[in-house]
């Protein structure tokens, strides 16, 4: 079977696009959400949550990604052990040379950003680089042998196919993508297609369609009402006994209920130049051999917005970006400027990183200035997604740690994570180890967040914890492997592996 | 006299200890300055009972107040006051969305900010609430007027609430400008007459009037301060009092302009106190002071450990037996500070609790009348209840129990310890072998002996040595029992928990243990001093300074008096001449 007709044949299509396709033939049917007026269906229906994940080679050097911990009070979680937080907002702007909300990618977007510190491969050993990762566990080999991954998974679950890409062979050399799953239902990232064009065209066989348009009319009352109660507002913010203090509280509850009545107007306004799916005004990336193009960044502007269209028109509610461009020798290419503890690998390594976050970050914000159709509440495509930027290793040394994971989301998966903080979740007091010229710190599992994610996505327990080493998802040991906690590193955590992430996920 | 003269040679010496040694500035708080201290010092000579604490100088004078949006608790409690309970439970859904506020682990000062979610919750809740309200013609007639549920209400069917129901909600008259825009909802031609007053209950649930506890005043405006209206004063004493809006007695005596009467705030005050709302609060207050509101997950225990305990709601019950101890202290007992710290009452009904405090399960649903059981042995009063002795180890937190006791109980401030020396510190982790037969006392004091950890843990380790014959569950314990890796007794360690605890400007107190150190601060000035302080910061939501020192005084003295009461110590930190204005 071909790629293209396995694709139309599993695709998953909604009611509304499956009666527009029968050329719009009559047919009766029990009324279903998506042909409610939206906003009844708004009163039974939660957003649509989109997951998306990104994930990098070599780890990075702690202090290029995280504050110093000297320079910063956190406060701790009463709710849980060894989770500390504070407002991303109380950091400088540029946390870090590879979180720095002072580039134009990441500017502004704080308030929707999370950073996590210590979380930690809970009893895993390392063999290989692979991206298993995304399958709670670390144990060797491309194929996750405990678990599955959380693309595959949640695809399942929900029936939506995901998106698939990667890049190989160093970055702008190859990037190939898939929507293969294999018999077992693991992902499949052989027999790639390259480009952006082909990329588009797999997600919109059957030629232009209108994208769901949020459907109102005429100026709202509740825009009538806010317009009241920001005049009272702005009024208020001139009174002379305000302290400086006072004013400032006062603006930011201002800014709240403007942005408040954006999300309002924007859900009511028939969008001027509406979007219709299947039609495409990029200009596909040159390319300049059978796998590669003249710009990557050029190339990675067009999947983010191929990716926008697609989870706006629901063609898709998972994406899977690898960036594996690892080359196969330690002595050239990319791999010793990034890795195995060379001279400049630590600052090699976080300039690469720094590219690939910032690239999510465009994608987040491409997301973020477009209203989600399907949610009643009038947030954004990045309120109701969670895009989660992480690496399969920890540190970038030779030691291939699997401790003290770097990952970053964005956006809050439709209100379930808390966001604008930098959680920090390494066993306190401090527990270290140390393996070479690394230390290495103990901390919470890291599937932990794996999980938080799922639930995001609107998974039950059920439906992932039967992926793992029959403890629950992923793997969990007690011990860690080749450091002094060989029988004890997660022993707080026997109880809460498979729970998902305290503090931060408010979604239960 | 030798101070008076070298005075400015022992500041400069002290710049250069504390540029040499950082962690020298662990010690007790420094509230007022050195001059005020001298002379406080003085007058302490002829008061060694009840030394003076706090150089209350000015008794007008008050540090910045501000102007906070409501708490999560605060908005919920006003909510179901003016709307009642079932309108609410209608919101419950937006309402648990309503994101939890935030405050720092010492100052109680608040963190949280406004997020989008903060504000699309207040707008579902408003939404969800008016839906509820004007869908019943009964909750329409009582907030509105009967006139509301006619078919076509007059113009004027509003002013009813205007006058009335919305003094509740802006805890204040409207204005006339307020009272136009209402009008202009209310009575928006072309829609029904109750989708108006939806949308007018909508427009001032988000009002700034409603969510924020804006202070304006109305007079005498000097150097940033002035007088606050009479309703002002009626809504400070309510959310001080009980984290709610003011109710019909307040606003009729802010109306009145009675409420600018001292013995009449007190009244109101004490009223509220023992309000649910107000018994509530201060409760919580009380639990999270002093670290009884949590507990560590002692699930994670030995098997043999567990096995002693198996209850699956120890945890839960421990930390309702200390609510309920102290709910019975301040409100039923009208306890004093002593009562707190030393009393032998337990409320454990839990059978695996009554086994910790060593009496039989006390009675489920008491009355006053039924007997009170004891708890048994060298424990007493709240500070050595279970909740903040657990422990999620085989080991017990001697170092966790000595910085809760040193900050919260006497206010000694610590600073966490940067990264490096934590790092040093977890190098002198001992193997796993050495360590289950090392006792946790001997342990500790081998990992903080470096000179830097000291400066430091020389008030730390003391402290939290006289709890060791606490266990994990904060069970009695004689000896120390440890555990290999898989979860096996090894080892019955002797403890020892006789040590020299520092408690406030240098002072040291020999104890044999926990009981010992209890009985000591129950009685001494500094123990009575920082329980004001951290009733001052829950209080205000922020750390206090020199221009406070008045208002933690009337506390600290209403503890200090041999017939004085906790609860009433609360009215003298409420009631005083700052409640009356606002330093910007």
């Amino acid at each position: 079977m071909s790629k293209y007709k396995k694709l139309v044949e599993n695709r998953y299509f909604s009611r509304r696009q499956f009666l527009i396709g029968a050329g719009k033939t009559v047919v009766t049917l029990p009324p279903l959400l998506s042909l409610m007026p939206l906003k009844v269906a708004a009163q039974v229906q939660k957003p649509r949550v989109r997951m998306m994940t990104f994930v990098g080679v070599y780890g990075i050097d702690p202090h290029q990604l995280y504050p110093i911990d000297n320079s910063i009070s956190m406060t701790r979680f009463s709710g849980a052990a060894h989770t500390n937080f504070m407002n991303l907002n109380n950091l400088q702007e540029k946390v870090s040379r590879v979180l720095d909300f002072t580039t134009p990618e990441l500017s502004g977007l704080q308030g929707k950003t999370n950073l996590y510190r210590g979380l930690a491969m809970a009893g895993g050993s390392y063999a290989g680089h692979n991206h298993s990762i995304l399958s709670g566990t670390h144990s060797g080999g491309r194929t996750p042998t405990l678990g599955k991954s959380i693309d595959v998974i949640v695809e399942q679950a929900l029936g939506v196919n995901a998106i698939r890409l990667k890049t190989t062979s160093g970055l702008g050399k190859a990037n190939e993508f898939s929507f293969d799953r294999d018999s077992t239902g693991n992902r499949k990232i052989s027999n790639l297609t390259f480009g952006d064009e082909n990329l588009f065209r797999l997600l919109f066989p059957s030629g232009t369609q209108s994208a769901p348009a949020v459907t109102n009319s005429g100026p709202t009352r509740d825009e009538s009402v806010i317009d009241l109660v920001l005049n009272d507002v702005n009024a208020l913010l001139n009174h002379q006994r305000l302290s400086v203090d006072d004013k400032l509280r006062l603006q930011e509850y201002v800014d709240g209920v403007n942005d408040l009545q954006k999300r309002i107007i924007s859900n009511r306004e028939p969008n001027s130049s509406p979007i219709k799916c299947g039609t495409s005004n990029l200009s596909y990336e040159v390319r300049v051999g059978s796998n590669t193009v003249q710009s990557t960044d050029r190339l990675f502007e067009n999947y983010a917005d191929i990716i926008t269209l697609a989870v706006q028109c629901d063609q898709s509610r998972i994406v899977h970006i690898a960036n594996t461009a690892i080359s196969n020798s330690n002595s050239n290419g990319a791999h010793p400027e990034l890795h195995h503890d060379c001279t400049g690998a630590s600052d090699g390594s976080a300039e690469r990183q720094a590219w690939f976050l910032r690239r999510v970050a465009r994608l987040a914000k491409k997301l973020d200035a477009r209203v989600d159709p399907f949610d009643p509440n009038g947030g954004t495509l990045l309120d109701n997604s969670i895009l989660l930027w992480t690496n399969e290793l920890g540190s970038w040394t030779t030691h291939h740690s699997v401790t003290n994971i770097p990952a970053v989301t964005f956006g809050s998966g439709g209100g379930y994570f808390r966001t604008g903080l930098y959680a920090d979740y390494r066993i306190r007091p401090l527990v270290s180890a140390k393996n070479g010229a690394e230390t290495l710190y103990m901390g919470r599992p890291y599937k932990q967040l794996l999980i938080s994610i799922m639930r995001a996505a609107g998974l039950q327990s059920t439906q992932y914890l039967k992926f793992g080493d029959g403890k629950g998802f992923g793997e969990f040991k007690v011990g860690y492997a080749n450091t002094n906690y060989t029988t004890s590193a997660f022993q707080d955590f026997v109880n809460e592996h498979n729970n998902p992430l305290p503090y931060v996920s408010v979604g239960g | 006299m030798f101070y008076q003269i070298y005075r400015h040679r022992l500041y400069f010496l002290t710049f250069i200890i504390l540029l040499i040694f950082p962690f020298q500035n662990c010690g007790p708080m420094k509230a007022i300055d050195s001059s005020e201290l001298e002379s406080l010092l003085s007058e302490n000579d002829s008061l060694q009972n009840n030394p003076k604490m706090f150089a209350c100088i000015d008794d007008n004078k008050l540090s910045k107040t501000p102007s906070y949006n409501l708490t999560k608790v605060q908005y919920t409690n006003t909510l179901k006051d003016l709307f009642g309970t079932n309108a609410i439970n209608q919101a419950l859904q937006s309402l648990n969305q309503l994101p939890d506020d935030l405050f720092d682990r010492f100052s109680n000062q608040r963190l949280s900010t406004f997020s989008k979610q903060t504000i699309d919750s207040y707008h579902q809740v408003a939404t969800a609430v008016a839906n509820q309200v004007t869908q019943s013609s009964t909750q329409v007639s009582i907030i509105f007027g009967a006139c509301a549920n006619q078919t076509n209400p007059g113009a004027n069917c509003i002013d009813n609430y205007l006058d009335n129901f919305s003094t509740r909600i802006f805890r204040r008259p409207l204005t006339l400008e307020e009272k136009a825009a209402a009008k202009k909802v209310s009575n928006a031609s072309g829609f029904n007459y109750k989708d108006n007053l939806k949308y007018l209950l909508i427009y001032h649930l988000l009002s700034p009037q409603f969510l924020f506890r804006l202070e304006l005043g109305h007079q005498n405006d000097v150097n940033d301060k002035f007088d606050l209206t009479p309703y002002e004063v009626a809504s400070r004493i309510s959310f001080l009092t009980m984290d709610a809006g003011p109710d019909i007695q307040l606003l009729d005596d802010a109306k009145s302009g009675v409420i600018l009467d001292v013995d009449v705030q007190k009244k109101h005050v004490r009223r509220l106190l023992r309000s649910q709302n107000g018994q509530k609060k201060w409760v919580k207050a009380i639990t999270k002071w002093s670290g009884m509101d949590s507990t560590e997950d002692i699930s994670l225990s030995p098997p043999e450990l567990l096995a002693l305990y198996p209850s699956d709601d120890l945890q839960a019950a421990m930390k309702e037996e200390a609510a309920e101890f102290v709910d019975y202290i301040i409100f039923e007992m009208n306890g004093n500070f002593s009562d707190l710290l030393t009393s032998k009452v337990s409320f454990a009904v839990n059978s695996d609790l009554a086994k910790i405090y060593g009496h039989t399960p006390a009675i489920a649903n008491r009355t006053p009348s039924s007997p009170i059981s004891m708890m048994v042995g060298r424990r007493q009063g709240l500070l050595m209840r279970a909740p903040a002795l657990t422990s999620n180890r085989p080991t017990t937190s001697i170092i966790s129990r000595g910085v809760a006791f040193q900050t919260d109980v006497l206010c000694n401030e610590l600073p966490p310890p940067p990264g490096d020396l934590a790092d040093s510190r977890d190098n002198q982790v001992f193997e796993p072998d050495e360590r289950i037969i090392t006792p946790n006392r001997e342990a500790i004091t081998i990992q903080t002996q470096d000179v830097t950890c000291m400066a430091c843990h020389n008030s730390i380790n003391p402290t939290g040595f006289a709890f060791e014959n606490f266990g994990p569950f904060g069970e009695i314990r004689k000896d120390e029992m440890t555990f290999d890796s898989f979860g096996n007794l090894h080892a019955r360690l002797a403890i020892d928990t006789s040590t020299e605890v520092p408690t406030w400007r240098g002072a040291k107190v020999s104890v044999r243990d926990a009981f010992d150190l209890v009985s000591h601060v129950a009685n001494a000035p500094e123990g009575r001093a920082c329980f004001s302080r951290k009733m001052f910061r829950y209080l205000h939501e922020k750390r206090e300074n020199n221009d406070d020192e008045c208002q933690l005084d009337k506390m600290y003295q209403e503890l200090s008096r041999s017939d004085g009461s906790i609860a009433e110590g609360l009215v003298n930190l409420i009631v005083n001449p700052s409640l009356l204005y606002k330093q910007k």
